[in-house]
């Protein structure tokens, strides 16, 4: 089944680093790697926070990102920079659940739980990279990364606006139980500057 | 329309593909036809964006097939699961 394609523009960051610099992330100075782009998610660059606790999740997420640079090298994240990989939220939801994420080279922001995730660029869709996860136990929850910029996230579930945790440049949200993903109609984002800006989801 | 409900059975996820843009989802599924797990994202499965659901063991099952399915009914994407791994 073929469907009309729809058009659109991903803007895709390309910050060249010539050479090893330093980077001011907050109250952080922290080593650039040659050729990397940064991010901007301080979290990932904050050597306060611990490294993930669960690297194999990590590690499950990056072997599909290397899958994907195979794939799709003009469109991918680049290399998965797992050594950095930090937990930035742990013990939400049903589940307590551990959101991790790691940069990649090109500066792109994956993130998972339990090993399910994609990664996102920072710079569209108001400085927010989400996905949905449901699982039997664990119900489904809204889950991903916003850049430093971002102040509140919100989410649109069943004609309710509720606040999303965010933290450490995490955010997450569970859906009260029997509110399925698809009623997700937008999420609310509010950058430091008073900016609002709303990411369509489903409807 | 916009919705491409095809299985094609696998025994690992890694990602869906498309050809465009738009909210897609992949899913776990048991042999009693039930499913476990899913992850939607946006892009999840298009051009320029992919969604890995990771290990069955970390969801407690063993999943025996898994779909793609394209959840924004206004943005039409053509989508493909492949089978990356036996």
């Amino acid at each position: 089944m073929i469907f009309k394609r729809r058009r659109g523009y991903i803007a895709v960051a390309s910050i060249a680093m010539a050479g090893v610099a330093g980077v001011t992330a907050g109250a952080t100075t922290v080593l650039i790697q040659r050729g990397t782009t940064p991010v901007p998610v301080s979290a990932l660059n904050n050597p306060t926070l611990a490294p993930t606790s669960r690297a194999a999740d990590a590690n499950d997420l990056a072997d599909a990102v290397g899958r994907w640079n195979s794939e799709r090298p003009s469109s991918a994240p680049g290399v998965a920079l797992t050594a950095r990989a930090t937990d930035l939220l742990s013990g939400l939801g049903r589940e307590r659940d551990t959101l991790t994420a790691f940069a990649t080279r090109r500066g792109w922001v994956c993130y998972e739980i339990l090993a399910a995730g994609t990664c996102g660029q920072l710079d569209v869709q108001g400085g927010v990279s989400f996905a949905l996860l449901y699982t039997r136990n664990g119900g489904t929850r809204l889950y991903g990364v916003a850049a430093d910029k971002v102040a509140r996230v919100q989410v649109d579930a069943g004609g309710v606006l509720a606040d999303a945790t965010l933290r450490n440049n995490g955010l997450y949200y569970q859906l009260p139980e029997g509110v399925d993903g698809e009623a997700v109609a937008r999420v609310v984002v509010t950058w430091k500057d008073g900016t609002e800006r709303a990411v369509h989801v489903h409807g | 329309m916009g919705n491409d409900f095809t299985v094609n059975y696998r025994n690992y996820n890694d990602s869906c593909s498309g050809d465009g843009y738009a909210w897609t989802k992949s899913i776990y599924g048991l042999s009693d036809g039930s499913w476990v797990a899913s992850v939607e994202t946006y892009n999840g499965c298009g051009i320029t964006s992919k969604a890995h659901l990771g290990p069955s063991s970390n969801y407690g099952y063993n999943y025996v097939q898994a779909k793609c399915k394209n959840t924004n009914g206004t943005s039409p994407v053509w989508l493909r699961c492949n089978t990356t791994r036996p």
